[in-house]
């Protein structure tokens, strides 16, 4: 039986070969037989998938802890954060960012002209919940409370989905809808986040009623036949794609949506190819694999002790399961469409290899020792130096107290008492 | 409890789990002393909830996930009718022609063919810019720009302009690399009639849509048709054709090839000849059949004027009736033989019976009617009745017959019955119920009034006297699908059919017999002839001066090959209006010619034949 980690690593794999595959059989067109650096990029997919199998492996034996332990310069996550952050805003600036379909969410890699590109939401997406894990770890003993437990993450992550959904609805709402989930995981109360709600929400309803095309892709999910032509086109053709399939499916490369009747084929609609060139099966297949990923990541958590690799895998596991269940909502019409992409299988180098490198992480929770929480570095509430006010113990504390490293108090001799607790 | 020995339920307290402070509001009520609290941390609170949380979050997304598995799944299974009906939408279908099958004469000479041409047309909705399209169309096919903006401009909302129906192998090949919005070929089958207008009328043609619209080609459309592929194959979302689908693809069957009885060379014997008779006369239109007697085959089946099926459009509806079998005429003399066959069986008249036709030429029969013979024949025998064809003598026995004996008698011979040949449009012709007969048409009837007969009709009846005494169901099928006897029943013994012959030879090779026109050095021909006038069409009476002239014939006298039937209307009396001076010649040549192609001996040696007597005259 092999380990669970080895059973996720086994999993991702699984998907990333179908993604692969499927991704190829999609992209088929007639006659494109281009030389030269585009016709290289053709076979880009491949090289992803494997780029994202090294970074798994890599991440797989990486101790996650680290981003626990280490303090100050030396922990590279606010540095993360902030260059996550900054290269959302740098896709903005017009000229910066690659548009497709209208939306910069895309900054190129090198030279235009390499067609190399990434999408710098993902590496906030990722950023985010490691960033979420850490804080919830080493807050775990005041998240109850809303100024020095709950706020400062929450604001980061109003921050980050504000600069995302700009251009991006879909993965703001992923990345606040995780965050929020993560935070609640890591002891935030539902009542402080509650209040944050209303928030949320008008932020949603301002990014919707801002851009005219989400309108129009709320009212052609609403009745895609009042305008089959127009913006009813995509959902109708991703169900008659699903449809077409049949229980049988008509064989791996054998559907004909791809070639032009479905757009967005080989990346967020790359289920309804699956569904029509391997039938139930495939869907099966996929939803499936999904599964497996899930409970098993959540059983690495179980076995996991300490809350900082709880959190984190965690975090993953519900980012990759609620974008899956996300596109296969969208695919399926069940939700209006919105750009998000199946883990794994969509194409996308960026997501591919970023999300296979944080389902390494979640395996290697599995691989690391079992690593118990340390006792909880707790600050006094009662502030030594006044002299600063009240902010001095909470600011400088953090930085020159025992936060920083440097042990509050001695440690004691332990007094050994014998306490009845029944 | 009083050794140190630390106690299962109890366990150890660091100093640090001890904090001296308030409790931070924690939500913790254990059952702990107060001013005691338990970190979360050490006693796993904060990972159990992260535990917890994750499992539900987790579990419901699993949920989703499964109820989005039950969507995908109805959606393949039971999908709504406006995507049920999406399905498959991406693939076109394009028909493959099959043949329409051939024409055959009777050795197998092509009379009709089929062949898939490519017509050219333009689709006005799609042209972009009218001007530079005849411009450049024209320069590129080589068509005058200002007739291809004329056939465009007349119907500028349709879809479907044909530019040019049959495009040359010329064009097809520079069409081919030469793309053009709003311009496309499509195939289409074309029927050709290779030999033209031979036997048009017989043959019939094809409409547009592929259908045999008159002739043999309506008769026997259904064997003729064959049945279309079609070709099943993947478009992409830009029309354009990825590949055929190997499953979908149904093979067109060709449609079967039919042989005719006709035999091309003898039908254009019959037709020059009855071109060439009808133009000496200066007539309005003849028609000529020829048929085996034994089988029933008929060999030829000529009209005049006639009509070429490749040029149906510019035709008109009467030319391409084929008269032979729609059109009836009075036979007149022509139904003398079979009267007199008849009598003469029945013993109403001996061969040798004299009958006196009067020397004046007028007699008036009992019922009073005036009757009249071309010249006074006097005393005739009874064979010499019908070698001279005296309306007087047909009479006087016809009255002898009585009517139902008449009726009866005409109606065995195939008259008034349509001959069941198949061929389409065929009447059955004109023979009145006994009950309308009057006094008058027991001296009628036997020369040939107040019945109406087609030629092939009176090709059949003859038929009887050639071969034998049986009554033969006509056939333009060479080789019938279901084999059949062509013998319908006996109408003669075998004696009196021969008797009858060799009368009918008489007014061939006598030389004051009616036909003697018709008698060659070559076959010995028996034939009767047949001067009717034209029925006046207003009722009652006969037009002035308006003829039918016919002659029906057959040969050789020992076991007859060919019957034919040659009838031309109207005549130019200033020339000629006798069927033995208008049609007997006709069938002559033509008998002569046919035999000799057929293989029949002649009487003579070859060199006796006389000079030209074989050549078609121009």
């Amino acid at each position: 039986m092999p380990r669970s980690g080895q059973i996720v690593q086994l999993t991702v794999l699984a998907l990333l070969g179908l993604g692969t595959v499927v991704v190829y059989s999609a992209g088929m067109t007639v006659g494109s037989g281009r030389s030269g650096l585009a016709g290289l990029m053709q076979h880009r997919h491949g090289v992803y998938a494997i780029l994202a199998v090294v970074a798994m492996l890599f991440t797989s034996r990486v101790n996650v802890r680290q981003f626990l332990k280490t303090r100050r310069v030396v922990n590279p996550l606010s540095g993360l954060v902030v260059l996550a952050l900054a290269l959302v805003a740098l896709a903005l600036v017009p000229g910066m960012g690659r548009s497709v379909n209208g939306a910069s969410r895309w900054l190129y890699l090198g030279p235009k002209s390499w067609g190399l590109s990434f999408q710098p939401s993902e590496v906030v997406k990722w950023v985010m919940v490691l960033a979420i894990a850490c804080w919830c770890t080493r807050r775990r003993g005041v998240m109850h409370r809303i100024t020095d437990g709950l706020l400062p993450p929450l604001i980061l992550l109003a921050v980050a989905c504000g600069l995302i959904v700009l251009e991006d609805l879909g993965t703001a709402a992923l990345i606040g809808l995780v965050g929020v989930c993560t935070l609640i995981a890591g002891g935030a109360r539902l009542r402080h986040l509650a209040m944050a709600c209303p928030a949320a929400v008008a932020m949603v309803v301002w990014a919707i009623a801002r851009n005219p095309y989400r309108v129009q892709r709320l009212t052609a999910f609403l009745n895609p036949w009042a305008d089959p032509l127009g913006s009813g086109y995509h959902p109708i053709q991703s169900m008659v794609t699903i449809a077409q399939g049949g229980l049988t499916g008509r064989g791996l490369g054998n559907g004909i949506q791809k070639f032009g009747y479905l757009p967005e084929d080989t990346t967020d609609f790359i289920f309804a190819i699956i569904c029509e060139e391997l039938g139930t099966a495939g869907a099966v297949l996929v939803i499936g694999l999904y599964l497996i990923l899930l409970w098993v990541g959540l059983s690495i958590i179980r076995d996991c002790k300490d809350t900082f690799g709880r959190l984190l895998g965690l975090g993953v596991l519900l980012t990759v399961g609620l974008q899956a269940l996300i596109n296969l909502a969208v695919v399926t019409v069940v939700v209006p469409t919105k750009g998000i992409a199946l883990p794994l299988l969509s194409a996308g180098g960026t997501g591919w290899i970023l999300t296979a490198a944080a389902l390494g992480l979640v395996a290697s929770l599995d691989q690391s020792e079992d690593a118990r929480d340390e006792p909880t570095p707790t600050f006094p509430t009662q502030p030594t130096r006044r002299w600063l006010g009240r902010w001095s113990g909470r600011w400088t504390g953090r930085w020159t107290g025992r936060w920083a490293g440097i042990p509050w108090r001695l440690p004691a001799k332990p007094t050994t008492i014998s306490l009845r607790t029944d | 409890m009083h050794d140190d020995a630390p106690q299962p339920h109890l366990r150890l307290v660091t100093e640090k789990d001890l904090v001296t402070e308030a409790p931070p509001q924690s939500c913790d009520d254990s059952p702990v002393p107060r001013g005691v609290v338990l970190r979360p941390g050490n006693t796993e609170d904060g990972a159990r909830r992260v535990l917890w949380v994750g499992s539900g979050l987790i579990g419901l997304i699993s949920l989703l996930m499964v109820a989005l598995l039950g969507r995908v799944i109805l959606l393949q299974t039971q999908p709504s009718t406006p995507i049920a009906s999406r399905i498959g939408s991406q693939h076109g279908t394009r028909p493959i022609l099959a043949r329409r099958g051939n024409l055959l004469d009777r050795r197998g000479r092509v009379l009709a063919t089929s062949r898939v041409v490519k017509r050219l047309f333009a689709d006005p909705g799609l042209i972009e810019e009218p001007g530079t399209f005849v411009e450049r169309v024209g320069h590129e096919l080589d068509y005058d720009p200002a007739w291809l903006a004329r056939k465009i401009d007349r119907r500028p909302h349709s879809r479907y302009v044909a530019l040019d129906t049959r495009l040359s192998d010329d064009r097809i090949e520079r069409v081919k690399h030469f793309r053009l919005r709003g311009l496309g070929t499509q195939d289409h089958a074309v029927r050709d009639y290779p030999q033209g207008s031979l036997a048009g009328q017989l043959i019939g043609f094809v409409g547009a849509d592929g259908l045999g619209l008159e002739g043999l080609e309506r008769v026997y459309d259904r064997d003729l048709i064959g049945r279309d592929g079609e070709l099943r194959y993947l478009r992409d979302s830009g029309r354009r054709v990825l590949w055929v689908e190997q499953s979908a693809y149904a093979t067109p069957s060709d449609g079967d090839a039919i042989r005719l009885s006709i035999d091309a060379t003898l039908q254009h014997f019959a037709e020059t000849e009855l071109a060439a008779a009808c133009n000496e006369f200066d007539a309005e239109s003849g028609q000529m059949v020829m048929i085996d007697p034994q089988t029933g085959q008929v060999l030829a089946m000529a009209n005049h004027p006639v009509f070429d099926p490749n040029l149906f459009r510019d035709s008109n509806a009467a030319l391409r009736r084929n008269r032979c079998v729609t059109d009836t005429f009075e036979p007149g003399s022509t139904l003398k033989p079979m009267v007199w066959a008849a009598a003469t069986q029945a013993g109403t008249a001996g061969i040798d019976e004299v009958i006196d036709c009067t020397e004046s030429g007028f007699f008036v029969t009992e019922g009073g009617r005036r009757l009249r013979d071309a010249h006074g024949l006097g005393k005739l025998t009874w064979a010499g009745v019908l070698a001279r064809s005296s309306n007087i003598g047909m009479a006087i026995i016809g009255q002898r017959m009585g009517a139902a004996r008449l009726h009866q008698t005409v109606r065995a011979f195939g008259l008034g019955t349509t001959t069941a040949s198949g061929l389409p449009g065929e009447v059955a012709g004109t023979v009145h119920p006994l009950h309308k007969w009057n006094h008058y048409s027991v001296t009628s009837v036997p020369m040939g009034q107040e019945v109406a007969v087609t030629p092939l009709q009176l090709a059949v009846a003859f038929g009887v006297i050639a071969n034998g005494g049986e009554l033969i169901r006509p056939s333009v099928i060479a080789a019938p699908a279901t084999p059949y006897s062509p013998v319908l029943g006996r109408v003669l013994t075998e004696q009196t059919a021969e008797l009858t012959k060799r009368v009918l030879r008489t007014a061939v090779s006598d030389p004051h017999g009616t036909g003697r026109r018709a008698n060659s050095p070559l076959y010995e021909i028996f034939g009767k002839t047949g001067t009717a006038q034209v029925a006046n069409p207003d009722g009652g009476g006969y037009l002035e001066d308006q003829y039918i002239s016919s002659f029906v014939a057959g040969a050789p006298l020992e076991r007859p090959a060919v019957v034919v039937v040659c009838v031309i209307h109207r005549p130019d009396k200033s020339i000629g209006h006798y069927g033995g001076a208008v049609a007997a010649p006709a069938v002559r040549r033509v008998i002569e010619k046919s035999l000799v192609y057929l293989g029949v001996p002649t009487l003579a040696a070859p060199d006796a034949i006389p000079a030209g007597s074989l050549v078609a005259r121009e």
